[in-house]
């Protein structure tokens, strides 16, 4: 063979024996054929690249759909009752008291079939939110007649977690009937309706401003009033001038005021005057003015692109609004702002003290001894549980710090605490201690491969310690920073029960939950996403409505995180490419 | 020729050092073959010896002066009463086998050793006059009088043009016309002007090696240093680039004061105009290169630069 290979002609023979070498080593399914461990490290990658996508894509999916129209269905039951309603679950098992019955009567009947129970969400009239009216029925399967689908069914939501299901039969303007037919109803409902809401959001509007204006104009001039009067002695005809014209203004306020409460009386009668009756079951009539109504849905007519656009407008009131009645009611917006703000917070305090951190502990500290004992302690720290670090900032922040800066500060507004209370920037605080440990140990593994040729070289040009660290190290670390900031939010982001102690609460109230940035306060209290997927886990016992929210909460912290972290491996990716030149 | 087979704890290793191939050849335990090196021996009992100074370099005037100057690690000493006046305006070679201290001293020059651990010294130098080892001298200070080339270049992950100013803008100059002015002449000095006036803004990791070292230098002299340090500058480059660090160096004769580390006797006999012999920590012979090369007042000397050191 070897005398072969060296004569041309074998080239062809060599190529063969190549070949066959290689179909030997072919395994099963023609993949290469690998060693044991090649197939038992890549099984594990599998596993770990399916648990991800499943994550992701079951969150994802549940989420996305959370806000997805329901079908709604008229039930006959055997004992001739009738429901109209929300299918929430077509076959949920039964609670442990059914079982129990049916232990006994399964020996007569035992169609699985027929086992299950249907949720129903039902018209609820009462406003109040507790569970007895939530609107859940649970119906027993066995128990069904009939089941139709009615198409005009609808379902209107009048706030405040009252939602009526039924059948739209007559349509009024003032006291004309102008329809009678669902087919006809319900395109005209759904114009006149928006024309309405928009008309009363617009006298709300101007209501506002007009108060405001009022407000300002008297303010203005009651303070002009107080500084002539402490000017009083000099000029004391000032002061009849001012208080004149605080009379004249208040008197124009009122004319003002007298005006904007007609306007707002006819907008009103205006708005009032489109009234659509809906039957629902048992013969139940109800008549309502188009204004009232916050949202109407025919979703047995829908298809799937109204679906589509129903589903979208539900997620941005979801995503804008803010609290509502309870938990299940409010959108998260202030949650989203909250999040943001105490991340923010945590970050600005954390990665500069961090960073110096390491600093100090590579660069300046020259006792081995010390070094080993801080960083022995620093490392203990990252270990300890989130919650330790709550009590720990509810401690410090809230009732030693916090109470001292009040009495300093804010001695005016005591007994009510300013700073002696959870809030925004305690809480940001307590995060930046439980993340610190974070940054201080990434920053300093990053200073730590910073080449010593490169220090030297900035020490021969006659840098001083800190321009060598700030001009030279710091770009090197940068990516490791990078990596500690975003393991920080990540940590940060898990942490919810340190926040319940330092002042994130279920629910805020703002001015209609419009919290923005502009308006956040450093002392106030805050909502937090985790706190709102925690509250609609476990604080509510409408199980059935809450679950959808729930996966939409999660998945919109879920996305917030992700953000967060791809800024800040986009970052490192940039820094890491200044450095890594050097490879090549 | 190395008595003994005693040298294996050389003294005079430092880290730098340790890391480039030994040139001493020599089987342990194997006896002094002629038994009359006498001077080789006493520096190994550790008895003071006398440096052999030649009288021209004595005759020059002395940018830096090195006065009976002794160097610890930790309890071990690494240089041995260094006495020898550097020429202004001249190359200065320090040659001699590795671990004999040639970097060491080279770093006590600007005072890099202060960063390690466990270091102290005894002794002065004095750089045009100026004590360099006074309690009151400023080091940051001192270290920006003169400029330093490693072994390995080691530019900064920032721009060429940032690399060339960085001893301006630590001095806290902002003036964009002085710097730019700085940054081309130095880069015309190390000849690469030519070569990265178009990329003055890109990363200096982007250049060759042999770009890079030569960054290095016109970073070194940007700042018109009173000397210039070189530790092996060329050891880690390519025949041609190193030919290119010896054209400068020919270039830089008369307008900088030049001390030069190098393993490479062949640079030293061709770029230097004075040499001196390093070996245990101690300097042997000291004079101009032409006479160290060729004829040489110690014995030793001679085997070291004919290649017959062991």
């Amino acid at each position: 063979m070897t005398s072969h290979q060296e004569t041309p002609t074998s080239a062809g023979d060599e190529e063969r024996a190549c070949v066959s070498r290689d179909a030997a080593r072919v395994g099963i399914l023609g993949m290469p054929a690998a060693e044991p461990m090649h197939w038992l490290t890549g099984g594990a990658l599998a596993m770990v690249v399916l648990s991800v996508g499943g994550l992701l894509g079951l969150l994802l999916v549940h989420g996305l759909f959370a806000f997805w129209p329901k079908p709604i269905v008229r039930l006959s039951m055997t004992d001739g009752r009738a429901y109209l309603g929300e299918v929430l679950s077509w076959n949920a098992s039964p609670t442990a008291s059914a079982r129990r019955d049916l232990i006994v009567a399964s020996r007569s009947a035992s169609d699985p079939e027929t086992i299950g129970d249907m949720i129903l969400r039902v018209s609820n009239r009462s406003p109040s939110p507790s569970s007895s009216d939530s609107g859940i029925v649970r119906l027993p399967r066995r128990a069904i007649a009939s089941q139709t689908i009615d198409p005009w069914a609808v379902a209107i939501d009048l706030g405040g977690n009252v939602r009526l299901f039924g059948t739209p039969t007559a349509f009024y303007e003032q006291s004309t009937l102008i329809a009678d037919e669902p087919a006809r109803i319900w395109p005209l409902f759904e114009t006149r309706h928006r024309e309405v809401r928009q008309q009363r959001r617009d006298a709300q509007r101007e209501k506002d401003n007009v108060l405001a204006d009022v407000d300002r104009l008297l303010a203005s001039k009651r303070r002009e009033l107080a500084a002539a009067r402490a000017r009083s002695q000099a000029s004391p005809q000032a002061v009849d001038d001012a208080e004149e014209a605080l009379a004249y203004a208040r008197s124009e306020s009122d004319k003002e005021l007298d005006r904007l409460r007609e306007r707002l009386a006819q907008v009103e009668a205006s708005t009032q005057r489109y009234r659509m009756i809906v039957k629902g079951t048992d013969g139940t009539t109800w008549n309502l003015a188009l204004v009232d109504i916050v949202r109407g849905s025919a979703p047995n007519q829908a298809g799937f692109l109204s679906a589509v656009v129903t589903s979208c407008e539900r997620w941005k009131e979801f995503l804008t609004t803010g609290a509502g009645d309870s938990v299940q009611q409010s959108g998260i917006y202030p949650a989203i702002v909250g999040t943001l703000a105490v991340t923010m917070i945590m970050t600005v305090l954390v990665v500069p003290v961090g960073v110096m951190a390491a600093f100090f502990l590579r660069e300046y500290t020259r006792n081995p001894t010390l070094r080993f004992c801080l960083r022995i302690t620093i490392r203990n720290l990252a270990g300890i549980p989130s919650i330790v670090f709550g009590v720990f900032g509810l401690l410090l922040f809230c009732d030693t710090i916090g109470p001292a800066l009040d009495a300093l500060w804010f001695a005016d507004s005591l007994p009510w605490p300013t700073f002696g209370k959870g809030g925004l920037l305690w809480a940001g605080c307590t995060l930046a201690l439980l993340t610190l440990p974070v940054v201080i140990v990434s920053t300093e593994d990053a200073v730590a491969v910073v080449p010593s040729s490169v220090r030297q070289a900035s020490y021969a040009c006659g840098a001083s310690q800190w321009q060598t660290i700030q001009r030279v190290i710091l770009p090197y670390a940068l990516p490791g920073i990078a990596t500690g900031t975003l393991l920080a939010i990540a940590r940060a982001a898990a942490a919810v029960a340190p926040l319940m102690l330092v002042g994130a609460v279920t629910m805020t109230h703002g001015s209609e939950g419009n919290e923005t940035f502009s308006q956040l306060q450093l002392d106030q209290e805050f909502m937090h996403l985790g706190l709102h997927v925690y509250n609609l886990a476990f604080e509510t016992d409408d199980h059935w409505t809450t679950r959808p929210l729930l996966y939409a909460t999660a998945l919109v912290l879920l996305v917030i995180v992700i953000s967060l972290n791809m800024v800040a491996i986009a970052l490192r990716s940039r820094w890491r490419q200044r450095l890594a030149v050097r490879e090549l | 020729m190395i008595g003994g087979g005693r040298l294996s704890p050389s003294p005079g290793r430092t880290p730098q050092d340790s890391r480039s191939v030994p040139m001493l050849k020599k089987t342990p335990g194997s006896p002094d073959p002629h038994g009359d090196n006498d001077l080789l021996a006493a520096i190994e009992r550790g008895e003071p010896i006398s440096t052999v100074t030649h009288e021209e370099a004595l005759r020059e005037d002395p940018v830096l002066a090195i006065e009976h100057f002794n160097f610890w690690y930790g309890r071990q000493q690494v240089l041995t009463d260094i006495r020898m006046p550097i020429p202004r305006g001249k190359i200065t070679t320090l040659i001699g086998p590795s671990g004999c201290g040639k970097s060491t001293l080279l770093r006590c020059v600007n005072r890099l050793n202060d960063l390690a651990d466990e270091s102290h010294v005894s002794g002065q130098m004095s750089l045009n006059g100026a004590p360099l080892y006074d309690s009151s001298v400023d080091v940051i200070a001192l270290r920006k009088r003169m400029g330093m080339v490693f072994q390995k270049s080691n530019p900064f992950p920032k721009s060429v043009y940032e690399n060339v100013v960085y001893p301006l803008r630590i001095d806290g100059i902002r003036q964009r016309r002085r710097l730019d002015e700085a940054c081309e002449s130095s880069l015309r000095k190390v000849a690469l002007w030519d070569e990265v006036k178009d990329r003055l803004r890109d990363n200096a990791l982007t250049l060759s090696a042999g770009q890079q070292q030569r960054l290095c230098i016109a970073r070194a002299i940007a700042a018109e240093p009173e000397i210039l340090l070189m530790d092996e500058p060329c050891s880690a480059l390519d025949p041609i680039a190193t030919a290119k660090i010896e054209d400068l160096l020919e270039q830089f004769k008369g307008s900088y004061s030049i001390l030069l580390v190098t393993h490479n006797l062949q640079q030293a006999s061709r770029t230097s105009d004075f040499t001196a012999f390093m070996f245990l920590g101690r300097i042997l012979e000291f004079g101009p290169t032409r006479t160290i090369f060729t004829r040489p007042r110690l014995a030793e000397t001679n085997d070291f630069v004919t290649g017959r050191f062991g």
